[in-house]
């Protein structure tokens, strides 16, 4: 017995340093479900690199979870994690993730720094003049709508908040179950992060003018009248919208039962894909409407990049993999799923454009640098402000409050929250 | 706080209650009566988070199966049941009720069968209706396995977490926004660690107070 035992000691012993050879060519990348494409991708990495990827996906709030218990606590269960745009100041203010200016650096030859497209790459990975992180999925907000209804109308595209009062109202047919316009109106997050997208695209800012002064703007005109044509925009869509997730609008859309859908670009594939869409031949798409036409349009962008866990050993093979991802060849195999390339290359391929044909629109706007990266503040207090913010707008929208009141509250409690985080807001 | 009692106690009645109806329907040796016990189970065993995320989606106003049941009713605009705030609570109870009313029937059918049957026959032969029966030995015996039910029941009930994440994020408004939603809140989607642990303390000192009437009933009844 004795003899066995210590055999299969030795043999553990033998396999050890040979499993922690082979754990040394795998590094763990944890992200969220539209970054499992790359899925697809991992064989010509592995191939390439000699490096394994154990490729992790969890759903929104589970990554935030895992990714902070890491972060925080100085652990490295996964080597890169999938950052959302809305993360990059906590995470850089924190030195949770490893800055990468010097592997951009050293490998400039490698990667095409002008190629990546400028917008999305200060939005989602510059913050105090270093580069944190590398952009993966770069999200436009624009307006979707119904090419085939609005020409059944004789409409034109809409261009101010009041354009889409009106087309709401003309386009809505319930007895068709047909309706006009229907946004993200659950509390939280997706009331939150649509309502901003629409004051930014109205030609608001949440905050006034950060670093220097946080105060919150919700007391101005702007942030009311975006708020009163928000929460009327509720005649004109579907009973359940009052709950409405941002999936829930995407579906709606996709099953034809809007005539507008002001969204992600992520989301705007969808409704272009055949085999997941009934309206795939009849979208057309336009800047989020503004208060007057006269205003210069801006996109909100939303969108993830892939940074390095400050405390991973395995930051060269970390760094490989991110290239990897940032090739204008994996841009465009990636961007054929998912419509979000973050490369020119990948943005003028003609290929890409046939699928997904707001592409030259999102590079024209790239190049205008009509790109807005803060509608949500990346900093580490916006998921506070989110949920205060996000309970007042649904307030009101559930007529339980005035959108006066509702952003009287949301002002008052985001200024604290911003004062109590130690910003400046006068 | 109300509204974390009243989800607390109100689902936890209604736990039992059921629970109790649904042990003494399947107390029966009839044929196939396994098999509809087993299959009662089903609920219990599915992640409370899918519970969630099922009940969601059939309670969909654009296309959940319950509004269409509705409609065959003869009912086309039924409430919104998870977007109404004077629904929204009731709806999480109901689907509380739904996933965990097998947990008490489980526990009732192993006291109901823990009771002699030649003390209930002795009964039957004194002359004793069903009603009888069930007033002054079913229930007495049955009391002590109810309250240790009604214990496990108000602790989860307490902590309720996943069915709200799935189906209402909080709200609409604040409507299901409960003490453990709230704690969830503070410690994984702000990370104020401390906070959410002091308000996790202050949740288990609240659990141990509402508990203490149910431990207190079962120990007494034990000593008697």
């Amino acid at each position: 017995m004795r003899t066995v035992l210590f055999a299969l000691c030795i043999a553990f012993a033998a396999i050890g340093p040979a499993r922690s050879q082979d754990d040394a060519h795998t590094i763990t990348v944890t992200g969220i479900s539209s970054f499992k494409l790359v899925e697809t991708l991992l064989p010509k990495f592995t191939e390439r690199s000699g490096i394994k990827v154990n490729l992790q996906i969890l759903p929104y709030p589970q990554l935030r979870a895992r990714a902070m218990a890491d972060l925080v606590g100085g652990t490295a269960n996964s080597d890169i994690y999938l950052q959302d745009i809305i993360w990059l100041g906590e995470w850089a203010k924190g030195g949770y993730v490893r800055p990468l200016d010097d592997l951009f650096a050293r490998d400039a030859a490698e990667v095409k720094m002008d190629d990546i497209l400028p917008g999305a790459f200060n939005a989602l990975s510059r913050w105090d003049g270093k580069i944190w992180s590398v952009p993966v999925g770069a999200f436009y907000f624009i307006d979707y709508y119904r090419t085939d209804l609005f020409a059944e109308r004789g409409l034109a595209p809409p261009v101010t908040l009041d354009d889409v009062d009106r087309a709401a109202a003309a386009l809505t047919d319930p007895a068709q179950n047909r309706f006009g316009i229907a946004m993200a109106y659950q509390r939280g997050g997706p009331i939150a992060s649509w309502f901003l997208a629409t004051y930014a695209g109205a030609g608001g800012t949440l905050l006034t003018d950060p670093p220097r002064n946080f105060r919150p703007t919700l007391d101005s005109k702007l942030a009311l009248s975006v708020l009163t044509h928000y929460v009327g925009w509720l005649k004109s869509a579907p009973r359940g919208a009052i709950g409405y997730h941002w999936n829930d609008q995407t579906v709606a859309m996709q099953t034809g039962r809007l005539a507008m859908a002001p969204t992600f670009s992520v989301n705007g594939a969808e409704f272009v894909k055949k085999e997941n869409s009934v309206v795939s031949d009849k979208v057309g798409f336009t800047y989020m409407p503004r208060a007057d036409a006269a205003q210069k349009p801006v996109i909100p962008f939303g969108g993830w990049a892939a940074a390095i866990n400050a405390h991973s050993a395995k930051t060269e093979a970390a760094w490989t993999f991110l290239k990897f991802i940032l090739s204008p060849e994996a841009q465009r195999d990636l961007g054929k799923l998912s419509g979000t390339p973050v490369l020119y290359s990948a943005l003028n391929d003609p290929e890409l454009q046939k699928l997904y044909p707001w592409l030259p629109f999102i590079a024209a706007a790239e190049k205008a640098g009509a790109i807005h990266p803060d509608y949500r503040p990346r900093y580490a207090f916006y998921p506070q402000i989110e949920d205060v913010l996000g309970l007042q707008l649904n307030k009101a929208a559930l007529g339980q409050t005035t959108p006066e009141q509702a952003l009287a509250e949301a002002q008052s409690a985001i200024t604290a929250i911003v004062k109590g985080a130690g910003y400046p807001a006068e | 706080m109300r509204r974390t009692l009243l989800l607390t106690i109100e689902s936890s009645a209604l736990q039992v209650a059921a629970g109790l109806g649904v042990a003494l329907l399947f107390n029966r040796n009839w044929p196939g009566m396994g098999a509809i016990r087993t299959l009662f189970l089903a609920p219990m065993m599915i992640a409370p988070l899918f519970v969630g995320m099922i009940w969601r989606l059939m309670l969909s106003d654009d296309f959940g199966v319950v509004r269409y049941l509705f409609s065959l009713a003869g009912v086309s605009e039924p409430p919104l049941w998870l977007d109404d705030p004077d629904w929204a609570l009731q709806t999480v109870v109901f689907v509380s009720v739904w996933e965990w009313t097998a947990f008490a029937m489980l526990f009732v059918i192993a006291g109901l069968q823990a009771i002699p049957g030649d003390v209930m026959e002795a009964a039957s032969l004194d002359g004793c209706g069903a009603w009888q029966r069930f007033r002054h030995m079913t229930w007495p015996l049955l009391r002590p396995t109810l309250l240790a039910v009604a214990l496990f029941r108000v602790i989860d009930g307490f902590k309720l977490f996943d069915i709200i994440f799935a189906m209402t994020a909080g709200g609409p408004g604040d409507a299901t926004t409960t003490l453990s939603y709230f704690v969830y809140q503070q410690g994984l989607a702000f990370f104020d660690l401390g906070y959410a642990a002091t308000l996790a303390l202050v949740m288990l000192g609240m659990v141990a107070v509402l508990t203490a009437p149910l431990l207190r009933g079962g120990t007494e009844r034990s000593a008697a």
